[in-house]
């Protein structure tokens, strides 16, 4: 009895917060995604009316640079995390914090600064091309440059904390276990692979899944360095899903992209989050 | 293979620490000088901080602005950074070691949360939001805080603690809710102080949430201010609003990093117990 009191208070202002910001919503997602309606929640069936706009506009270009954005992300963030996390973890002291310092640098700081360096006015990118013996490129208006841009300033941005997290994480790995494997003759790999892997998978999940999320759908970089261009080619489905939620006539069709990103992103989170929980 | 994790290290840090460099330099240079004589320091100056005490339209529109946007910031990300640990806390200490009705289900609803990315309810979060009427300040702040993320942390942190600590107070009489304010708060200190940086910081930082729900000037967050004085800081010239441009940002950068710095031993031992449970 005294256990089912205390969780219930314990748990519920979690709860009570839980069913309007994020079962409504859900709900509102997944319905809506076949309505016509407006704010005043006057609806009307829609169908697939929704999703073949989408698909038959821009909609699926901004699908597309999502996709891109968030598949080049994914890959090269987590893997100079672990990399650098790993390379980090060699090396005795706490020097390393250094990183910390880093990553409280925002991500809208980031791109407003990594925007100067891209401008023609300010131009470091470009000297720093001219320095190497490279040619200028005019990153504002070519569709290919803008994008490289956006997937510089993402990682540039993830990879203090995620080379952080992951250093602090395999620095906790229980050192009589990396010992012992070490006098049976493994490898640095096998050491990785067999005895740090599967002891900071789970946090790691937890921290990673955050990256994901965010990677997966980003906003703040496009957004500060191009608004979206040039010509749409930054623009990405989240991009476009705010822009139609704030047009009341397009409610129905903001709520079948968000369904759209849902539909993308939940395996990818949902794998990342079934491998952290597997038995080691 | 030692060169090898030198190569990366020096790489690391040096897509880590060039944006900090560009900005704390351009902050205290003169604009008019090279980019690469910025940040090599050869144009230093003091030029930015000058013109805002000196400049009439600076002093008069720019500064209560900037702190009003500050002031802001701070209040929000201060209320929902408390509110979000103490809740996080509660709910995932409640979900680790007691069996009430609707765990499993509040389990999978805190998971399933999780897994779903919560940008990509943005969309139907304002929604809803229009529809409750909690297009302001206060909404800004609610639906941040409870956050599945430190509920798990706190639920995974807690099955860790020993439960006999928790045993003996119960035979010694306390309340479970004594016993959750006095023993197990101090000892889910770490995960509460990294609830609470994750939530100031990521708030802080949160430009889309605050574009979607706060929409007169005088609600907004810092953030947006940064975002907006882009192009309309009313400096003399355009090097030097550059300058300007990049002192505010120095500032702006102050808060989330004097957060992290204050939790970093925290936020250290909350992944240490985290690998160790």
């Amino acid at each position: 009895m005294r256990d089912r009191v205390s969780g219930l208070i314990l748990s519920l202002p979690a709860m009570v917060l839980m069913v309007p910001f994020f079962i409504a919503p859900l709900v509102l997602a997944v319905i809506g995604a076949f309505l016509r309606f407006d704010i005043r929640m006057n609806w009307s069936w829609a169908g697939l009316d929704n999703f073949r706009a989408i698909f038959g506009d821009v909609g699926l270009r901004a699908l597309g640079v999502t996709l891109l954005f968030g598949v080049c992300n994914v890959v090269l963030a987590m893997s100079t995390s672990v990399l650098g996390g790993l390379a980090v973890a060699q090396f005795p002291g706490r020097w390393w914090s250094i990183y910390q310092v880093a990553a409280m640098f925002t991500g809208l700081n980031t791109s407003i600064l990594w925007l100067w360096m891209f401008s023609p006015v300010v131009a470091g990118a470009n000297q720093f091309l001219r320095f190497v013996g490279l040619p200028d490129v005019m990153w504002h208006s070519t569709p290919w440059a803008a994008r490289l841009a956006v997937i510089l300033v993402i990682w540039c941005w993830q990879v203090p904390s995620g080379v952080y997290n992951v250093a602090v994480a395999i620095r906790a790995t229980p050192q009589e276990l990396l010992e012992a494997a070490r006098i049976e003759g493994a490898t640095r790999w096998q050491e990785f692979r067999y005895v740090i892997a599967p002891v900071v998978r789970k946090p790691l999940t937890l921290i990673v899944l955050g990256y994901l999320t965010a990677l997966l759908l980003v906003y703040t970089a496009p957004v500060m360095l191009w608004y979206g261009g040039p010509l749409g080619s930054t623009t990405t489905a989240l991009m476009r899903g705010v822009e139609w939620a704030g047009k009341p006539g397009m409610y129905g069709m903001a709520a079948a992209m968000s369904l759209l990103v849902l539909v993308a992103t939940t395996p990818v989170c949902l794998a990342a989050w079934r491998i952290g929980n597997r038995k080691a | 293979m030692k060169t090898f994790y030198l190569l990366v290290i020096v790489l690391t840090l040096l897509v880590s620490i060039l944006p900090v460099w560009v900005m704390v330099t351009g902050a205290f240079s003169d604009w008019r000088a090279t980019f690469l004589e910025r940040i090599t320091l050869r144009a230093l100056s003091l030029r930015s901080v000058r013109l805002i005490w000196t400049t009439d339209s600076l002093t008069k529109i720019l500064i209560p602005l900037v702190s009003k946007w500050f002031r802001n910031s701070i209040v929000y990300c201060t209320l929902a950074a408390v509110l979000s640990s103490v809740v996080s806390t509660a709910a995932g200490y409640a979900l680790a070691r007691f069996q009430f009705p609707g765990r499993r289900y509040m389990n999978s609803l805190v998971v399933l949360a999780m897994i779903i990315p919560g940008l990509a309810m943005y969309i139907p979060d304002f929604l809803v939001m229009v529809k409750l009427h909690l297009m302001n300040p206060f909404g800004f702040v609610i639906t941040s805080v409870a956050s599945a993320g430190g509920i798990l942390y706190a639920r995974q942190y807690a099955h860790g603690l020993s439960h006999e600590v928790f045993e003996a107070a119960r035979v010694d009489g306390a309340s479970e809710m004594q016993i959750f304010r006095h023993i197990a708060v101090p000892m889910l200190m770490p995960i509460v102080l990294m609830q609470f940086s994750a939530v100031f910081v990521g708030l802080w930082t949160n430009l889309m949430w605050a574009n979607i729900m706060l929409r007169g000037q005088g609600q907004w967050t810092l953030a947006q201010g940064i975002v907006f004085m882009l192009h309309n800081i009313p400096a003399p010239t355009h090097e030097d609003g550059m300058a300007i441009y990049s002192f505010v940002m120095l500032i702006s950068a102050i808060p989330p990093a004097i957060v992290y710095l204050l939790a970093q031993k925290s936020i250290v031992k909350g992944i240490e117990g985290l690998v160790q449970e």
